[in-house]
């Protein structure tokens, strides 16, 4: 137990603000040695940060103001983008924001639960086929994803399963990735002496898993699933493959449509762009505020 | 105790799996059962046309059995993959929007039910030479929605401003486009994009070219011949001298050069109108149209751009239903006055020759729609070949590489061998 | 991700992280009930994993050997799908394009990986000064465009990229400079490296420097007082302790740079200098989509997939190498 007491000491530790950023002999105020870091970081900070605040911009633009105003002025036509993005294709703007947050949520939750089991049994046990379903794993984790995506439509489409939410759920909650992250993660976290007492102690490996492993996997388990959720925000492929019927479309899907329409149609960039800025708004909010949360050093295996 | 547990808990586990299959398992069932034609059907129509959905809610308004419900999964060129796949997939819909140059790619991939059963139907309510364009193996395989013959489409402000006419003849129009050039204001006349292939056959057919043929039960492919190749020079000219912008169309920069009255016009369907509307609101009343330049004056010779038919798919259920729409929105008269009301320039004959109001991008100009009836009574006779999408990616490709790094030499021959391999 | 072999290597013979430490003749029926347990644990992902890689792998393989046979008669016959063996991978080795695509696959990896581990670790070396300011709004605003999809950011990057409306542009020329336009000849590779660099830095510097924040900070006090300056002990203590974690997020951006399409596909709509055939992944959506031959595009694919897995492999033994060297 004690082993355990140590590690999450440790954990709780380096979750608190290094402690190293003020050294005691620090000088106080702005040296030259901090200038130039500073600037560099600044400058940087700005290269980021353009193109989100010229979306912003640019999306209380009208059709004429996008191509003939300066990038960093505000548009006259806010509104009117907005109304007409929620408008368009009979109001299916508002579906396919929830489309995204139901492919993202449920698709990110499932596979960090599925990764966790996955996970945790490689990490904590031994058997047989264990060597042949890493390798199989690390063949997963290697292959293109996209290069499956035909056959997978295919294949869906004759069990009858594509066009509908399954056609994209199914992909998107099973990532080798994430399996191997939860296995780095719970052979670092979980002691097998743990597991030893448990057993003495009489309780089963369900129980253990659930009240031991579990709660010690969870951060890692929180990042599995923001990285998951963030890649099936932005998926695009996958999607575009999958669906033809527009109501299930997320909004990447949709976005492409606004861009590449018919010859005879305009492409309409103020539209996409408006919505350019919607569905930045919730993935971008959400990685500010979880941030703290994340330990993505696991991604590195460097927690060892 | 503890292998119970295990066991419950493994099952547990794997419940949510089992769910997952057993929720995935069943096909939607009311889709796959066979359709009585007694009750009330509803058609999918896959279309990206603007506005055709208001005549499709008319229609459903009025025939309560037959409901059509229209979608657009796909623009223009994305429309044939999606289609196909879908077909594949046992998931197509009834009826599909097809550009004319779309659909030898449909019917040689066999997804088309033809339309003979109402060829009469057809033959009153279009000219032979429109009927041609839907026509493969002397069958009926389309009903054309919308036609789009091409017209110079241009700033009439501006040209008043420089003080010229539009050309008549492509030598006139070479020496135009260098008037402009030299005239201050950074003007050009025209753009030339690669990415409009369609385009750049028009011209070719234009010029007498043929790119298909089809004797002796072969395909003869003639992409790299003299008509194509004078067109291609002359076009390389107009670049190479920078008398025509290059942008790539509907690409930011284009769209700014057209805005900023940069390129005074275009070659361009007759549909031009809408779309210059919704991009370019700030610009009403200053365009109009003149006919295309031609090689030698006298006959009009004119190709289209653009344009639609709509095609039943030869796995819907219900073909009569979706013929019978089909026939009403593009083929009655009814039908053509209500895509004329939607700013459509009609493939059915009735429709162009009604009169009709001015385009809401020209509201004062009477000259436009009769200019476009004309150009339509000069189309040239097409034949496609049954992989034209392959033909246009390739020579969007070439004419890219052509403008970008002067290969010009390698256009016509690079597309003649990417077609013919295909053709295996 | 090395880990997953080195692990699974190291399993059998390392009697000590075994869980069970029965006598030899009760250890069979025990084994047996946590093997159950553990393949009822991974039950989900393996059902998962068989119907969304295995099966489709399988089906691709299958696609791949089959092609158009003879048409079903007249102009615009159907043609009949038959076995054709391999002469899909033939016709793929055979083709110029799909060499040209790789060619510039390596250009393009070539360049854009040492970029976004170089910046990474700049990034995250700048980060982890002292004395640096406004650090982590700095870090928010690098992490950020990570949550912004590859479609908009290549939408975004496209405007800011014409010249006569991009305001850098406007900037640029206002300060008396001539920038290249990114949009035209081999300048479109920076277009494009510029975007996938814009989108991935981010993940990468907060990997590397939350690397950093393991390392023992009593040896670099000590450094400090010893009078080390900071680029001294970023070069031989910080530099080194980060040399693991980043070769594992080289290793994905390897496979990311290989896999590249969304960004390249979005900008081709804006230039002439990317075809429709400028990447591999590129080429076979062409195949598949535009040209409708799937039997070809499998080809490819499979081709592709079996090149990244060879690569990846020859870059986990290089990592195993530089592990060693380093741990040493």
């Amino acid at each position: 137990m004690t082993a355990v007491e140590t590690r999450q000491k440790r954990a709780k530790k380096e979750n608190q603000p290094p402690a190293y950023d003020r050294p005691a002999g620090a000088r106080r105020g702005i040296s030259i040695t901090a200038i130039l870091p500073t600037t560099v970081l600044l400058l940087a900070a700005v290269y980021f940060l353009l193109p989100v605040v010229w979306v912003f911009f640019s999306a209380t633009k009208s059709s004429a103001e996008l191509f003939t105003t300066p990038s960093f002025t505000f548009g006259t036509a806010l509104w009117d983008n907005i109304v007409e993005l929620f408008a368009y294709e009979n109001g299916s703007f508002a579906k396919w924001l929830g489309n995204s947050f139901l492919y993202s949520i449920v698709g990110a939750l499932a596979s960090t639960l599925f990764s966790a089991g996955a996970g945790y049994a490689l990490a904590m046990y031994e058997f047989r086929g264990k060597r042949a379903i890493m390798v199989g794993l690390l063949g997963g984790v290697l292959l293109p994803t996209i290069t499956l995506a035909i056959p997978q439509y295919l294949l869906f489409a004759q069990i009858g399963l594509a066009n509908t939410y399954w056609a994209v759920l199914i992909p998107t909650m099973i990532t080798p990735f994430g399996i191997y992250l939860a296995y780095v993660f719970a052979r670092a976290s979980v002691p097998v002496e743990l597991l030893e007492a448990a057993r003495v102690d009489g309780s089963s490996e369900w129980r253990t898993f659930r009240s031991v492993g579990l709660p010690l996997l969870f951060p890692g388990l929180v990042t599995i699933f923001l990285l998951q959720f963030i890649g099936a925000w932005n998926n695009f492929l996958l999607p575009y493959i999958m669906l033809t019927k527009t109501d299930l479309f997320p909004i990447t899907v949709a976005m492409y449509m606004m861009l590449n329409r018919g010859g005879s149609e305009p492409i309409l960039y103020t539209l996409a762009i408006a919505g350019a800025a919607i569905a930045i708004i919730p993935v971008v909010a959400f990685v500010l505020v979880l941030q703290r949360y994340w330990r993505l050093d696991l991604v590195s295996g460097s927690l060892k | 105790m503890g292998q119970r547990r295990t066991l419950t808990a493994i099952a547990g586990f794997a419940a949510a799996a089992l769910v997952l299959a057993g929720c995935s398992g069943t096909p939607e069932s009311d889709e796959a059962a066979p359709q009585e034609e007694s009750g009330p059907v509803t058609l999918e129509f896959w279309a990206w046309g603007s506005n055709v959905d208001k005549r499709v809610a008319e229609w459903n308004e009025a025939n309560p059995d037959i409901q059509v419900n229209i979608s657009a999964p796909a623009g223009g060129v994305d429309m044939p993959v999606k289609v196909l796949a879908a077909v594949r997939a046992g998931e197509g819909p009834d009826m599909v929007q097809a550009e004319y140059t779309q659909m030898p790619t449909y019917v040689s991939a066999g997804v088309v039910a033809d339309v003979e059963s109402i060829r009469g139907e057809l033959e009153d309510a279009f000219a032979e030479n429109v009927l041609d364009t839907v026509t493969f193996d002397d069958t009926i395989f389309g009903i054309p929605q919308d036609l789009g013959p091409a017209l110079f489409v241009y700033r009439t402000d501006l040209f008043t401003e420089l003080g010229v006419e539009p050309a008549e003849t492509w030598d006139d129009f070479r020496a135009l486009a260098e008037q402009v050039r030299a005239m201050p204001g950074d003007h050009y006349l025209a753009n030339f994009s690669s990415l409009d292939a369609d385009l750049f056959m028009g011209l070719a057919l234009q010029n007498g070219a043929q790119w298909w043929e089809f004797a002796d039960d072969e395909w003869q492919v003639n992409i790299d011949d003299e008509a194509s190749a004078e067109v291609l020079e002359y076009w390389q000219g107009l670049v190479e001298d920078d008398l025509v912008s290059t942008y790539l169309t509907s690409s930011p920069e284009y769209i700014e050069a057209v805005a900023s009255g940069k390129i005074l016009g275009q070659i361009a369907g007759a549909w031009a109108p809408g779309p210059l509307l919704n991009q370019y609101p700030d610009t009403v009343g200053l365009w109009t149209a003149a006919q295309i330049p031609q090689w030698e004056s006298g006959e009009l010779r004119t190709f289209a751009r653009g344009g639609s038919a709509n095609i039943v798919l030869a796995d819907s259920e219900h073909y009569d239903a979706s013929v019978k729409f089909l026939s009403w929105l593009n083929a009655s008269d009814e039908g053509a006055e209500g895509l004329v009301a939607i700013n459509k320039f009609t493939g059915a004959k009735h429709g162009q020759e009604i009169d009709r109001p001015a385009p809401d991008l020209i509201p004062e100009d009477d000259t436009y729609w009769p200019s476009a009836v004309e150009s339509a009574s000069g189309l040239v006779n097409v034949q496609w070949g049954p992989n034209t999408q392959v033909a246009f990616t390739a020579l969007s490709d070439a004419l890219g590489a052509a403008i970008e790094a002067g290969e010009w030499a390698k256009v016509l021959p690079t597309v003649q061998s990417t077609v013919e391999d295909d053709l295996g | 991700m090395s880990a997953l072999l080195q692990e699974s290597e190291r399993a059998g013979g390392e009697a000590t992280r075994t869980v069970v430490l029965p006598p030899k003749r009760a250890r069979k029926p025990h084994l047996q009930r946590h093997t159950l347990f553990a393949y009822g644990l991974m039950a989900p992902a393996l059902v998962m994993f068989v119907v969304v890689f295995i099966i489709p792998i399988i089906y691709s393989g299958w696609l791949s050997m089959r092609g158009r046979g003879e048409s079903s008669g007249g102009a615009f016959g159907p043609r009949e799908e038959t076995f054709v063996g391999l002469a899909n991978y033939v016709s793929v080795f055979e083709d110029d394009t799909f060499w040209v695509s790789l060619g510039n696959l390596g250009i393009y990896s070539a360049i854009m990986v040492p970029l976004l581990m170089g910046t990474s670790i700049l990034f995250a070396l700048l980060l982890d000064l002292p004395r640096a300011k406004a650090k982590s709004f700095s870090r928010t605003a690098i992490f950020l465009p990570y949550g912004v999809p590859s479609v908009i950011a290549a939408l975004m990057w496209g405007f800011l990229y014409v010249p006569d409306i991009s305001p850098v542009y406007q900037l640029a020329s206002g300060l008396g400079v001539e920038l290249p336009n990114l949009l035209s000849g081999d300048w479109v590779y920076v277009g494009i490296i510029n975007v996938v660099l814009w989108g991935g830095i981010g993940f990468n510097t907060v990997i590397i420097y939350t690397a950093l924040q393991s390392l023992d900070r009593s040896q670099i006090d000590a450094a400090r007082i010893d009078g080390c300056g900071e680029g001294r002990i970023a070069w031989y203590i910080k530099l080194p302790h980060v040399v693991p974690a980043t070769i594992v997020t080289g290793l994905f951006s390897v496979i990311g740079a290989l896999q590249i399409y969304s960004e390249p596909a979005m900008l081709s709509t804006l230039t002439n200098a990317i075809d429709s055939t400028f990447f591999p992944l590129m080429r076979v959506y062409r195949d598949a989509f535009a040209h409708d031959d799937l039997n070809s595009a499998a080809a490819a694919s499979i081709v592709l997939a079996i090149g990244t897995v060879l690569l990846s492999l020859l870059v986990l033994g290089g990592r195993q190498l530089v592990t060693r060297k380093v741990t040493r």
